[in-house]
């Protein structure tokens, strides 16, 4: 199989055994060695793993068995079982390779010199490299994997976004849900996310309050029983009366909300038009009819007669008339007038007069007492103007209204489809569809309004699971159950993973003719969301969770000693590190700025706090460091705050972060039962600094593996306090502070930004960490055994692109597990 | 319009708690909800757990052998609860055996086994449903709130919590299921909004208004007449997603499944909202004669308030009004949790989590030791309030369980054993109070058992539990 294939495999979307190099082909890193290893002959995926497994295997017992037995079973199998590994148990080649994880570890260590330690026998360069090639080599034996997310539910920063992207309104409804698990450093891990029954609450009183404040809330609605508004009967006034809420008898309930004219009379009610607009006046009322017509009603709004119904319903099962009519802003006087009341006349059987019409019917009339004809009034109900003058959002939710040539159905299906589409961010299925049309019909049903009856409607799109679950459904996949994403889930991922949010109308657009699918496509449009402002949501959640900014606003650095720790300066040292975040992000910069840089943001707050004069105000602004002490993330304030204790520095947090976030190297927890700081009764440790106690607690081995370089990196960052300000001595004992040090590999220090230098060399180990960080907020899913390809691939393709930020994301969107899923195994 | 009784059978009752103890608990348990005619109504009895983080200073927390009467001499942490040393019991010797050996992630365990007696698993989430919601579960749907989940502090937002273990493990006792932590509100008007506010609202007519806010409550009674809007539109859209349900796997499968219970929780509070006016008017009736004191008046700020001690009393409060009110009878609360706070407040300003580290410095004892002794401040509180407030022939107190503790003994060692812990309250008369019971015959799970029997929730088996703790009477 040759590179041009591979190149085609790619863009007929049919990769198979070679998926795990899907980046490659996009970032045009050599795949030498995985082509030259499946050259030749065509077998099959799972029989060319099988021989790689069967030569895995036997390469176990003959090359790295006996290197781990000469340097490392000594501390790691048998009896000591240092770090909980134990290489004992890996007699066979079978039972090496049943433990893939472990491997990375050992990987790790061996890349990093960590292992064997300094003083013990060290393997050559030549069985080291026989390790790594095995270990490497284990990742060719499974079947592709580009992992399985989960369904994953929105977070809080999602919801406000998606909310906002689909509705217009910025209004942050998810501020008071609780806060969103964190697992593996991010608070978007599919997972971790779970569902509650009072976020279920919490979700619908959010999309009430959203939609309230969207949909038409300047029309006028209001409807009264008729017995509560004033009437004027015969000529004698009537107030009416409130209402009885303790009626049991539903009849007797509803009876009493009726008013009954049998003489001339009106009811009426005042109410004030604030915008201009057509209304609609609802009236349920029945009679009892009399004479040779119907009762008739007249509507009259300021003594105008806008409309005269006939009243057909009998008095006991009233019905709903309407009329509606063109109001200008004011006060209002509507009244309902009984327009012919009709008492027939005493029963004079039979009639005599020859003129009168003849009976109708052949059955001759019996006498009956007279009838009166009566109208029942039982509710009157104004409500407008529909739609029509309303807010801007209120007309980007409505694209359609009812009208001459439109029905509110179909209004309502243009509605529905058009809010369906975008809230599932796919088009919309069927029964998605039926869905919302059956709650519209629902509450249309029950006589709401076209409004109301729409906003029934887009909650019960709100509150459905394709809304606040990213789904990625299942379909037809390869023979290792593995299927490419289609072109609107990608679109999904890309605008989750960029801008926290829902895809804009563009990527809609892109997805829907299929070309997001083009890597070229996606480049372009990943480049283009990287430059629009909503961008800056991965600065905020990567970022704000990468770098730990987030827990400055949660620290509780000791107010006594640390008054000048105030809102403002914590805002100022968030801004810092977004700002920064957001400037190699958007600058095209190279993330080894993030190690050390000559620039950073600061407004007159900040820039006090750490000693720069000339910036001057509350804004943020890019300044240029001439003391290279600062510069990069790891001398940030926020950074050095959130590492420290309330009331003193902490050069353990401080050395454990740089091994997480900057070197990838994170120590393991400490063994159970540690020794703290002192001892009991010992008082030896009187007047020594924290770094002599620290020193003498390292004596003892157990501790000394990990603490070496942890402390190192620590003690050399003690220039700076508890609240990051610069020192050069410790305010509680008076003693100058010594920031020398040692690295392994006798790579020597004094200050911090000599520290920051070393660091530099190891900018690929860096560039990894981050790769892999971001991919795992990328998926919102842990990262594997199986990714490391993916990873490693990612991180080359960043240096090999002068280790630029921007490339980082754009080969991120374009991974392998990022383009692919795989079914249920 | 249907009010459902609370009856647990006779045989239920002697199965869970066993013989010996059935026929005074049956006669003093208030689990008859709406007594038939002729009974006299009882009280249902409250559970509550406070939980707080690192173990305790244990020289100070144990007192002498067999000693915690009203004149007894107490520890030092144990000092403020004296007003209410007759309705506490000291329970020694608890642990959980679950957590027995070493693993990592202490923190992130001490938590989340506190209520659930499962030893959480790493790399995933699994724990075990926690006691508070086997409760909510039986008796949850008889208040509009079947429980209250509370704490003081703010999950973490960045970063990691315990290695491999996620920050829900640490971050939650109440677990509804065995992967859903349920969230806990820290916004004291929040909870009071729940609670109430929703009642108030401006009621709708047809219910396209806010759901809870159209609830029927006092004035508009005529929500009788079948299920609201939103309630019509949520069995709609749940229907829709049980047929998603079913073409899903895997994982995909359980998160869907977390939505479908939680959009038929949604509906079950709706409804008991809306039932609600009506249920009163019953429990009115059938508390006829019941004396009970004027619901205690809370006013919650609209922002969370910076001091712990103001903090806790306002959801204290709220707890007690939640219980004086029927609105739940299951509520939990986190004074902090693992990896701690500041408490500048009592002299405090390290991080209690870093104080826990003590290796036996006497100055870091002494800072734990002041913070136990301010939580203890705060649960007596809690205690007093409720002891003033009458309810029956008793007072609230009496008719509640409070259990308080931590899931770690010693903080410095990780040591999980010897937890510190009180269960408060009489329980409707059934826990013999003012006692210190120095190694009981049992484990955590047991005294979880031995509690959830109490509410009239008996199970058979629950964690690492086999039995009722026996030690409670």
């Amino acid at each position: 199989m040759t590179a041009t294939r591979l190149v085609h495999v790619t863009q007929c979307r049919t990769v198979t055994a070679l998926r795990h190099v899907w980046v490659i082909l996009a970032s045009a890193v050599a795949v030498g060695s995985l082509a030259g290893s499946l050259a030749g002959a065509d077998p099959s995926p799972a029989a060319q793993r099988e021989t790689l497994r069967a030569s895995a295997e036997s390469a176990y017992v003959s090359q790295v068995k006996p290197v781990l037995a000469t340097y490392c079973v000594k501390c790691h199998g048998g009896e000591k079982t240092k770090g909980d590994l134990n290489l004992a148990n890996y007699k066979s080649g079978v039972q090496a390779l049943n433990a893939r994880t472990v491997w990375t570890k050992v990987a790790t260590e061996l890349h990093h010199g960590e292992m064997p330690p300094e003083k013990e026998k060290q393997p050559t360069a030549d069985e080291r490299k026989a390790i790594t090639t095995w270990i490497t080599s284990l990742r060719r034996l499974d079947p592709p994997d580009p992992g399985r997310v989960t369904f994953r539910r929105l977070n809080r920063a999602e919801y406000n976004n998606t909310v906002r992207d689909l509705l217009g309104l910025d209004a942050k409804p998810a501020a008071d849900f609780p806060p969103d698990d964190v697992g593996d450093g991010f608070d978007n891990i599919a997972d971790v996310l779970s569902l509650s029954p009072l976020l279920m609450e919490k979700y619908l009183l959010a999309a009430d309050a959203v939609l309230e404040n969207i949909v038409a809330d300047d029309q006028v609605k209001f409807e009264h029983a008729a017995s509560e508004l004033p009437a004027i009967i015969d000529g004698k006034n009537d107030a009416g009366k409130p209402l009885k809420a303790d009626i049991a008898d539903k009849e007797a309930q509803r009876e009493a909300r009726c008013r009954t004219l049998a003489v001339p009379g009106e009811v009426f009610t005042q109410f004030s038009v604030l915008k201009e607009g057509k209304f609609t006046i609802k009236i349920r009322a029945g009679a009892e009819q009399a004479g040779n017509e119907p009762a008739r009603l007249a509507v009259k709004i300021d003594g105008q007669v806008v409309g005269e119904l006939k009243v057909t319903a009998k008095s006991k099962s009233p019905a709903q008339l309407t009329c509606s009519a063109p109001l200008s802003p004011g006060a209002k006087r509507l009244s309902i007038i009984f327009l012919n009341p009709f008492t027939e006349p005493p029963a004079e059987a039979p009639k005599t007069d020859p003129k009168a019409p003849k009976p109708v019917a052949g059955k001759p009339k019996e006498p009956t007492a007279p009838r009166t004809r009566s109208v029942t009034i039982e509710e009157i109900e104004v409500t407008g103007p529909p739609g029509e003058r309303v807010t801007d959002l209120h007309k980007r939710l409505f694209v359609a209204l009812p009208g001459k040539d439109l029905s509110a159905r179909d209004a309502a299906a243009k509605i529905a489809e058009h809010i369906a589409n975008r809230a599932f961010r796919r088009p919309a299925n069927k029964e998605q569809l039926d869905l919302l049309m059956k709650v519209f019909a629902l509450a249309d049903s029950q006589g709401e309004t076209f409004s109301e009856s729409v906003k029934l409607m887009v909650k019960a799109a709100l509150i459905s699971p394709e809304f606040y679950f990213r789904i990625e459904e299942d379909r037809k996949a390869d023979a290792d159950g593995v299927y490419r994403l289609d072109a609107w889930e990608i679109a999904s991922r890309l605008s989750y993973f960029l801008w926290s949010s829902m895809p804009d109308d563009e990527l809609f657009a892109v997805a829907k003719d299929g070309s997001l699918l083009d890597p070229k496509v996606q480049e372009s449009q990943v480049r283009r969301m990287i430059a629009d402002p909503k961008a800056r949501a991965l600065v905020d959640n990567f970022g704000g969770q990468w770098l730990r900014l987030r827990t400055i606003f949660e620290v509780t650095p000791d107010e006594k000693k640390y008054p000048e720790m105030t809102t403002d300066l914590r805002q100022a040292m968030y801004d810092e590190g977004a700002l920064v975040f957001d400037a190699i992000l958007r600058e095209g910069r190279s993330v080894v700025d993030f190690i050390d840089t000559d620039f950073t943001f600061l407004n007159e707050r900040l820039a006090k706090h750490y000693g720069i004069s000339g910036v001057t105000g509350p804004a943020m602004r890019k300044v240029t460091l001439t003391d290279r002490n600062r510069g990069g993330v790891i001398t940030m304030g926020s950074v050095l705050t959130v590492t420290s204790n309330p009331t003193r520095t902490s050069p353990v947090k401080r050395g454990k972060w740089v091994l997480e976030e900057i070197l990838g190297t994170p120590p393991p927890p400490p063994p159970p039962m540690v020794e703290a700081l002192d001892k009991e009764g010992d008082t030896s440790t009187a007047g020594m600094t924290l770094r002599q106690r620290m020193e003498r607690h390292r004596q003892d081995p157990a501790c000394a593996t990990c603490h070496v370089v942890m402390d190192a990196i620590g003690f050399g960052l003690e220039n700076f306090d508890a609240i990051g300000r610069w020192r050069n001595k410790d305010a509680d004992t008076g003693a100058l502070v010594d920031t020398s040090g040692e690295l392994p590999g006798n790579q020597k220090f004094s200050s911090p930004s000599q520290l920051k230098q070393l660091f530099l060399t190891k900018r690929d180990d860096f560039t990894r960490t981050l790769a892999e960080k971001m991919l795992v907020y990328a998926l919102g899913r842990k990262t594997g055994f199986h990714d490391q390809d993916a990873i490693d691939s990612i991180a080359a393709a960043t240096a090999k692109d002068g280790y630029r930020l921007d490339r980082l994301v754009v080969t991120i969107a374009q991974s392998y597990p990022f383009q692919y899923r795989r079914l249920s195994r | 319009m249907t009010t459902k009784h609370w009856l647990i059978s006779r045989r239920t009752a002697l199965k869970g708690l066993g013989v010996a103890l059935s026929l005074p608990l049956l006669e003093t348990m208030g689990w008859a909800e709406t007594p038939k005619a002729g009974g006299v109504y009882k009280p249902p009895v409250r559970f509550c757990a406070i939980y707080v983080p690192h173990g305790v200073h244990n020289d100070h927390f144990w007192p002498e052998d067999g000693k915690a009467g009203q004149n007894a001499s107490l520890p030092s942490i144990l000092e403020p609860l004296r007003p209410v040393i007759g309705d506490c019991l000291i329970l020694g010797g608890l642990h959980h055996p679950m957590m027995d050996g070493d693993g990592d992630a202490h923190h992130a365990r001490e938590t989340a086994v506190w209520l659930t007696g499962f030893p959480s698993k790493r790399d995933t989430i699994e724990n075990n449903i926690s006691i508070d919601q086997v409760m909510a579960q039986k008796i949850g749907a008889y208040t509009v709130l079947p429980s209250l989940e509370l704490g003081l502090q703010e999950s973490r937002t960045a970063g990691n919590c315990d290695k491999g273990y996620s920050c829900a493990y640490h971050g939650h006792i109440s677990w509804r299921s065995p992967t859903q932590p349920n969230p806990k509100e820290r916004a004291p008007r929040a909870v009071f909004d729940r609670m109430f506010q929703s009642r108030k609202g401006k009621p709708t007519k047809k219910g396209t208004g806010p759901a809870v806010d159209a609830a029927a409550f006092g004035a508009n009674a005529a929500q009788a007449d079948g299920p609201s809007l939103d309630q019509s539109m949520l069995d709609l859209v749940l229907q829709h997603a049980k047929s998603l349900r079913g073409r899903v796997s895997g994982n995909d499968q359980r998160k869907l499944d977390e939505y479908l219970d939680g959009t038929r929780e949604l509906e079950k509070r709706i409804q008991a909202i809306e039932r609600q006016g009506a249920d009163q008017a019953a429990s009115k009736e059938s508390k006829k004669g019941f004396k009970q004191s004027p619901m205690i008046e809370v006013n919650p700020p609209g922002s969370i308030p910076e001091k712990f001690s103001e903090h806790a009393k306002l959801m204290l409060d709220l707890m007690t009004l939640a219980f004086q009110s029927d609105t739940t009878r299951i509520a939990t609360l986190m004074f902090s949790q693992a990896f701690g706070r500041s408490y500048p407040e009592c002299g405090v300003p390290e991080n209690h989590h870093e104080c826990s580290h003590h290796g036996k410095d006497p100055v870091k004892l002494e800072r734990i030791r002041k913070i136990n002794t301010f939580h203890i401040e705060q649960l007596s509180y809690f205690l007093q309030r409720m002891k003033s407030l009458n309810e029956g022939k008793g007072s609230l107190l009496d008719n509640c369980l409070v259990l308080y503790g931590s899931g770690m003994g010693d903080g410095d060692r990780h040591d999980h054993r010897n937890l510190p812990t009180l269960l408060c309250g009489k329980g409707g008369g059934t826990v013999t109070q003012g006692r210190y019971v120095k190694s009981v015959k049992g484990n955590f799970s047991d005294l979880l058992m031995g509690v959830s029997a109490r509410m009239g929730c008996p199970v058979e088996k629950f964690g690492d539990g086999t039995k009722m703790l026996p030690d409670l009477v």
